[in-house]
């Protein structure tokens, strides 16, 4: 019998998918780790000299990179952690009636798939201190209005409370997935063995959910580092620097600043950041197989 | 009893579900509110909820002012061409590629894969200076190849790792069983194989449109005059003296009808290629 694939030409089929990542996902790498060791003259590229380190020296020298980084960590940690807790939450109350209801499903995945640059500007339009619709609701229940995106203290939560309301319903519906997997004679053996909701839960639920969980938290993470429209719809990273992060210190070093050398520098920074968070997450999933 | 426990959850599902429908359209259906309001009535200390609407602000997109340098329509079928070409490109380049390397099932294919999921999690600030560079140098600034070949880079690898998925479900039996049939390999994949892809192509497609429509920072840095897309547009409202809200709204409402047809539509398929990545992969 012949094979499914002819031998000699099959290789032919994943050629230009190996093209398409050579030539817009590592050489442009490679060019980018190549010109973070130089001082790039946008201008008079052929100006362009070896700095060796030295832009790594100023990238990390820069407290603004050092805030960026720390907003960074701060912003992936506490929007996730939210992320998960709403999106679990959510699908334990519900997970019992909540079925075949595409629709609703379909609704609750909107948010996700708005242009972040729409989400950001409706958030900011609902955030705005004198007509925005926040302020007049909290003033309807007698609190004194906040100008949340504009003073330092309380712009980090508004774009985090913008990024769960956007991205929580990913959780939820993964989660919802992952039950629906779950087998029901575990259940039904802790039913007899008397266990309430609270230890189900704990000795039943969440240790066959765990592996799901793990996968959608670590793209949730991934994900995080994605983060760079809502910033610049709603902040831009300010005030001051109040909201600064490391994709849009990135991009305003290079195209704003024209510091090409430097934001290749920061550019490689980020990936580092990545891949460190990224290996503690394989790993944590490399510990989940061996069980 | 046991009714009224059930009558308890009926409702207690009921209304935790209206809550997380408000929340979650709450902030839509308020700047649609905005979008159909007049200047003065948007900018209005107490909420104005009942008025006649207006479809001025929408009119103006359309139409624009003479002095609009960036016309609404253009910016909107600048959007249309490049993510449908995306979107077809990042099949043609992603459907093959995903089955041959999981009807390959050597160890070298299964390196290829573990490299496209890596490449997926790549954010695309890192592309943002090379990109820059080596398009300001081919001279490719502001045309639409600049925008579709890293869009098509950016969501090739989901395209890929969302159909391997898929493809991995059918059994190989079934293409064997065509060509005993006596059908070449190319009409067993088209006949029996691509059928049964329809979700997972309906999934993938629509992740990938949806991408390159709402991709902005490449499109801010990349796009000036001639090929700038929508999200680049919106950002434009904020002008020297402030934020056209009336505009924005309108512009924002318009830019997410589509997207708003397209979850609906494939919002089943889209959470079912999803999960299948998640919960078994």
């Amino acid at each position: 019998m012949s094979a499914v694939l002819n031998k000699k030409y099959q290789y032919l089929l994943y050629l230009p998918l190996l093209l398409v990542f050579g030539f817009t996902v590592v050489y442009p790498l490679i060019y980018s780790l190549y010109i973070s060791f130089f001082s790039y003259d946008i201008i008079r590229p052929d100006m362009t000299s070896w700095v060796g380190l030295g832009n790594y020296l100023a990238a990390l020298s820069d407290p603004v990179v050092i805030r960026a980084t720390i907003n960074t960590i701060i912003f992936i940690l506490i929007s996730v952690v939210l992320q998960m807790a709403v999106g679990i939450a959510l699908a334990l109350l519900v997970h019992k009636e909540f079925n075949k209801t595409n629709i609703l499903e379909a609704l609750l995945l909107f948010p996700a798939f708005l242009t972040p640059i729409a989400a950001g500007f409706m958030w900011r339009w609902l955030y705005n201190p004198d007509f925005g619709l926040i302020n007049y609701l909290l003033r309807l229940v007698g609190l004194a209005g906040l100008n949340w995106v504009g003073q330092s203290s309380t712009a980090m939560l508004s774009i985090i409370i913008v990024e769960v309301w956007r991205l929580f319903s990913f959780v939820f519906l993964l989660t919802m997935a992952g039950m629906r997997a779950l087998p029901t004679e575990a259940f039904e053996a802790a039913l007899v063995d008397g266990a309430n909701y609270w230890q189900t839960l704990r000795y039943v639920t969440f240790p066959y959910l765990k592996p799901v969980l793990l996968a959608v938290l670590t793209f949730r993470i991934i994900d995080g580092f994605k983060a760079f429209a809502v910033f610049y719809a709603i902040t831009g990273g300010g005030p001051g620097i109040s909201t600064e992060i490391l994709s849009l210190q990135i991009f305003k070093q290079g195209l704003r600043y024209f510091d090409i050398g430097k934001s290749a520098a920061t550019t490689w920074l980020f990936l580092i950041l990545l891949s460190l968070v990224a290996m503690v997450l394989i790993k944590l999933k490399f510990k989940e197989d061996t069980y | 009893m046991k009714n009224k426990k059930k009558l308890f959850h009926w409702l207690f599902f009921r209304i935790i579900i209206t809550i997380v429908l408000i929340i979650i359209l709450g902030p839509i259906i308020w700047m649609g509110l905005t979008a159909i309001k007049t200047e003065s009535q948007a900018l209005s200390e107490d909420p104005i909820w009942f008025f006649s609407p207006t479809f001025d602000n929408f009119i103006q997109l359309w139409t624009g002012g003479e002095y609009d340098q960036q016309p609404y329509l253009n910016r909107f079928l600048n959007s249309l061409i490049i993510a449908s070409i995306t979107t077809l490109l990042s099949l043609c380049i992603g459907l093959p590629a995903a089955y041959s390397l999981v009807r390959i099932r050597s160890r070298q294919s299964k390196y290829i894969l573990s490299i496209v999921l890596l490449f997926r999690m790549f954010p695309p600030v890192i592309f943002v200076i090379p990109y820059f560079i080596l398009v300001s140098r081919m001279g490719f600034v502001d045309t639409y190849i600049s925008l579709i070949l890293p869009y098509t880079a950016l969501s090739v690898s989901l395209v890929v790792w969302m159909m391997q998925t898929f493809i991995n479900q059918l059994p190989i039996e079934l293409e064997e069983a065509a060509l005993v049939d006596g059908c070449t390999r190319l009409s067993a994949f088209i006949r029996v194989i691509f059928p049964l892809l329809r979700p997972g192509l309906i999934a993938s497609s629509i992740f990938t449109f949806l991408t390159a429509w709402n991709e902005f920072l490449l499109a801010l840095a990349l796009t000036r005059r001639n090929a700038a897309t929508l999200p680049v547009k919106l950002y434009g409202f904020i002008g020297e003296h402030g934020i056209d809200w009336t505009g924005l709204a309108a512009g924002s409402i318009t830019m997410i009808i589509p997207i708003f047809i397209l979850v609906i539509i494939g919002g089943r398929h889209m959470i079912q290629g999803l999960s299948s990545g998640a919960v078994k992969g």
